[in-house]
């Protein structure tokens, strides 16, 4: 029996109906339409499928559709700031931190996640907080780069 | 080395923004939505090794949602495998062959539906002799025999590796004969020999193995899938399995979540499953389908035995390879015999190799990023390790002692052309502060110790890749390129080449790619090849282009196309550049009086499009098939030199890398930054491997089959920051596009000796088997301490 699942996907507030076993990356994906979270494990070992849910990061892969009642979801596709991509996004660019692109939506938000928490950290602290989330293309290198760059140009923002 | 405007430079990714803003689209995107769409799935044998007596599929047929049930009575009976040796059905039809080996298909409405058709479906098997030993398996008299009828089997390509196999179960035998070892052996003033061994590995692509294939009224079968290899990989075995003519199979592909030579292995699945059912069908596999039935790395046992003077010089070296290719063949047959081409890095006058590869109950293997070559680099340079410390020699010495140099020619009689190898040793050597003692402190039982090593991996000749390029009435250039978008920016090095060629800026140069419709042959993103060989027919499409354009023009300039060049969307004369036409006016009819539609006709007065073709085709040359001499057997090689400096735990065994360099020639670098992510990507790859990675058998059975289990390198296992460096020293090859070769596989392939070298360095204990587990490690140092050797742990 399905049921009625609301709550607010990137700033919008969405009505979905779920069968109760359903996954959150299941709906967001096939439901929602939202594909820039990706399925690598289906078991929460690669960290592809990871959403912001009220800021945090979630492998959404193993998280119960209906448990978003009334949350919030940030996925990849509702991540902006003034005047267009997200400082992260331009760092990953600017600094060759993705090859293959199927772990970089959930990187990006794993490190937004990262930066919200604590807007200065150390590169250690980069490592230790974004290593659930697999890379197999890059070797990582680029993407702490990437993360510490994002975070010097956040903070003459603020 | 030239210089270039757009080659040479680090452009940005031309995917970066799609990827970064989650909006790129990978084959699992396919079929979301899609109207009557079904889904697969596929059941695998329990068994190692057993009969099928029976199969029995109603239950699962009568469960609501099931459409279709299908085993090896509803596809033809052909067995199909790469263009080495075709050895397996679609589904097994008398025997399973490993724990994995798939029976049957299911297509149902939803997944849910399909797998639990899956647990209905009831098979009676009798168990059979398994073996999984691959020196077990090799005996002539091994009681498992795993293809009775292998000598049966079709050879499509390199017939001879099928020649002179000592036992049933060995399906290829490569050898290398130089010299005389024996001759060799008698001039040495020191003997080593050693035996070293790699486990298996998974190359640990992110995106699973998926494909969505439907077949459209008109006939023709579209394939969408996670490709490597579209017309190799993809639709040369669906035609195969199908029966179908490969004009009739389109194949389709977008990016791919990384590959590192895994193949694909659903849409042959998905392409029977649609043609049954009538309805497009998708198929994703689990990750544990990828650990099990995809085609990982082939393990190896490698013998090596090395003749050496007092001063350093090789004399001779011999070499034995049993490799473990599982059930079935896939690419191992190439594996091996390929992967023995990196012991062409040293001068050596006497060289014998026999590699032989053997089939297991164990699930396939097959290609991975290295080819093979990765395993006996391994065994070679932790033994120029061992041999310069038994001489007294420093190890870099040791090694450019016996480094082949441009123009001498190899252990397989090709001339060496194009080796940056030992300027790239010298950059290590230097930034790991080489015969310095190691500057970090360590506290408690840790210890510290640097090491290097060198690793090369060739390119393969006997391939090709064809391309074309369109030039839009705007100026835009278009290229179609049938190789593959894995990750490693094939299509920003690709538009680079193009961008240079017609001195345009990146933003007038549009890719497509993925789609056997709408591009030319290409062998695919294989043996680092994509920049040498897609790249060189780019070239020569975009001469084909340009000749065409200038035929155009010439009237028009009122010169010989021979005098035109072009920049900037613009023709103009060499010698009086103030003399040019937009290209945009080549569109526009010159016939005086045109009206009408002609008018907004984009077609020219002939030629009615300008499009380039071009093709780039390996050469090789005879080889001797008794000793594997030939003049040209490879397109080109790609060298690094890799240093690593790590600390061992006295305590547990545990080796953590603190710092790690590498240096790489790939010739000239198209795109420096995205060689570099190669780079990063391959010390990560590589430490992976020396360290954690491994799949751990039990009786054919994997027991780690998930990313929990089995241990991919994490962020915090890796040096970053100012503790990873990756020099590039790149050697112009003659041949390649603007003198490059490539760089992706070569990338990881020095890792795991320079680590075990640098554990040696540390602790004195050398680990002769990967991965070098903190248990092997312990056990070696306690095995020293009890006053054995603590050397090569005999796996």
């Amino acid at each position: 029996m399905k049921q009625v699942l609301d709550f607010t996907v990137n700033g919008l507030k969405k009505q979905v109906y779920v069968e109760p076993w359903w996954t959150l990356d299941k709906v967001l994906r096939e439901e929602l339409g939202l594909t820039g979270l990706k399925v690598g494990c289906a078991a929460g070992a690669c960290g592809s499928c990871t959403v912001l849910i009220d800021s945090k990061a979630v492998k959404s892969c193993l998280y119960p559709a209906m448990k978003a009642r009334w949350r919030n979801i940030l996925t990849i596709e509702g991540l902006k700031a003034e005047g267009g991509l997200h400082p992260l996004q331009q760092a990953f660019m600017d600094h060759f931190a993705l090859q293959c692109g199927y772990c970089t939506p959930a990187m990006i938000l794993i490190a937004k996640a990262l930066l919200d928490e604590n807007p200065d950290p150390t590169e250690e602290e980069v490592k230790d907080y974004l290593s659930g989330n697999l890379c197999r293309c890059t070797g990582y290198v680029k993407i702490v780069e990437a993360v510490l760059a994002a975070k010097d140009k956040m903070k003459v923002r603020r | 080395m030239a210089e270039y405007s757009i080659v040479g430079k680090s452009v940005p990714r031309l995917d970066g923004p799609e990827k970064v803003m989650g909006k790129a689209k990978f084959a699992t995107e396919e079929g979301i939505g899609l109207p009557g769409m079904l889904y697969g799935k596929v059941l695998h044998s329990p068994y190692a090794h057993a009969r099928i007596l029976s199969i029995d599929t109603t239950r699962a047929e009568r469960l609501p949602g099931v459409v279709t049930v299908l085993t090896s009575k509803d596809v033809p009976p052909v067995r199909v495998g790469t263009y080495f040796l075709h050895d397996r059905y679609l589904f097994c039809r008398h025997t399973v062959r490993f724990i994995g080996d798939p029976v049957a298909a299911v297509a149902a409405d939803t997944v849910d539906i399909a797998e639990e058709a899956l647990d209905l479906i009831k098979i009676e098997y009798e168990e059979l002799p398994a073996v999984f030993d691959p020196e077990e398996a090799m005996r002539p008299d091994c009681p498992a025999v795993i293809h009775p009828g292998l000598r049966n089997y079709d050879r499509p390509t390199y017939k001879y590796l099928g020649d002179d196999l000592p036992g049933p179960n060995v399906h290829t035998y490569f050898k290398i004969r130089k010299g005389n070892v024996d001759d060799g052996f008698s001039k040495a003033d020191l003997i080593v020999e050693n035996r070293f061994a790699a486990k298996r590995v998974v190359q640990g692509m992110l995106e699973p193995y998926n494909a969505v294939v439907s077949m459209g009224s008109d006939g023709i079968l579209t394939v969408w899938a996670c490709a490597h290899c579209m017309y190799n990989r993809i639709q040369y075995i669906v035609s195969k399995y199908l029966e179908m003519p490969r004009s009739k199979i389109r194949v389709r592909s977008s990016y791919v979540g990384g590959n590192f030579g895994s193949g694909e292995r659903a849409s042959r699945y998905a392409a029977v499953l649609a043609i049954k059912t009538g309805k497009p069908v998708k198929v994703v596999f689990t990750r544990e389908e990828v650990f099990i039935d995809g085609f990982n790395r082939l393990p190896q046992i490698i013998y090596i035995k090395d003749g050496v003077k007092n001063d350093g010089t090789l004399v001779a070296r011999e070499v034995r390879v049993i490799a473990n290719s599982g059930a079935y063949t896939d690419y191992t047959p190439l594996v091996l015999r390929n992967g023995m081409f990196c012991f062409s890095m040293y001068r050596v006058p006497n060289f014998k190799l026999d590699a032989y590869c053997v089939f297991t109950n164990e699930p396939t293997s097959g290609a991975m990023r290295g080819l093979g070559n990765e395993q006996p680099i391994n065994a070679m340079e932790q033994q120029m390790d061992i041999i310069a410390e038994k001489l007294g020699m420093d190890a870099v010495e040791i090694r450019h002692k016996n480094l082949i140099k441009e123009g001498e020619e190899d252990i397989r009689g090709e001339i060496t052309h194009s080796i940056g190898v030992a300027d790239c040793l010298d950059k290590v050597a230097q930034w790991i502060g080489w015969g310095k003692p190691s500057e970090e402190p360590v506290a408690g039982n840790w210890k510290t110790g640097k090491g290097l090593a060198l690793g090369n991996k060739y390119s393969q000749i006997d391939t090709a890749a064809a391309a074309y390029v369109k030039v839009h009435m705007d100026g835009t250039v278009e290229l179609r390129h049938g190789s593959d978008e894995v990750g490693q920016g094939c299509n920003t090095v690709l538009a680079q080449i193009v961008a240079e060629q017609f001195q345009v800026p990146m933003d007038k140069v549009r890719v497509t790619w993925g789609d056997t419709d709408l591009t030319a042959y290409d062998f695919g993103a294989g043996s680092s090849g994509t920049t040498f060989k897609t790249g060189n027919a780019l070239v020569r499409a975009c001469e084909d282009a340009k000749r065409q354009m200038f035929a155009l023009a010439a009237p028009r300039l009122g010169t010989d196309p021979a005098d035109l060049e072009t920049r900037d969307g613009k023709i103009y004369v060499r010698y009086s550049p103030e003399r040019e036409i937009p290209i945009s006016e080549l569109f526009i009819p010159s016939t005086p009086g045109a009206m009408g539609t002609l008018m907004l006709s984009t077609c020219l007065p002939y030629g009615a499009e300008i499009i380039g073709k071009g093709t780039w085709f390996g050469k090789p040359s005879a080889e001797d098939p008794a000793t594997g001499q030939g003049r040209k057997l490879t397109a080109f090689y790609g060298y690094t030199a890799q240093a690593a400096e790590v600390a061992v735990d006295m305590e547990t065994g545990m080796v953590k890398v603190l710092r790690f360099a590498s240096a790489f020639d790939m010739g000239q670098p198209i795109n420096p930054k995205l060689c570099e992510g190669q780079m990063e990507g391959g010390m990560v790859m590589g430490i992976g491997s020396a360290l954690w990675e491994q799949l751990v058998m039990d009786k054919g059975r994997v027991l780690n089959p998930n990313f929990l289990d089995y241990q991919m390198p994490l962020m915090v296992n890796i040096p970053s920051g100012n503790n990873a460096v990756s020099f590039i020293a790149g050697v112009p090859h003659r041949e390649g596009p603007y003198g490059a070769k490539g760089v992706g596989e070569a990338a990881m392939t020095a890792a795991t000796p320079a680590i075990a070298n640098a554990v040696y360095n540390a602790v004195g204990v050398r680990i002769g088997q990967t991965p070098f587990t903190p248990e092997d490690i312990y056990r070696a140092l306690q095995a020293k301490m009890r006053g054995g050797k603590g050397n090569v742990l005999l796996p």
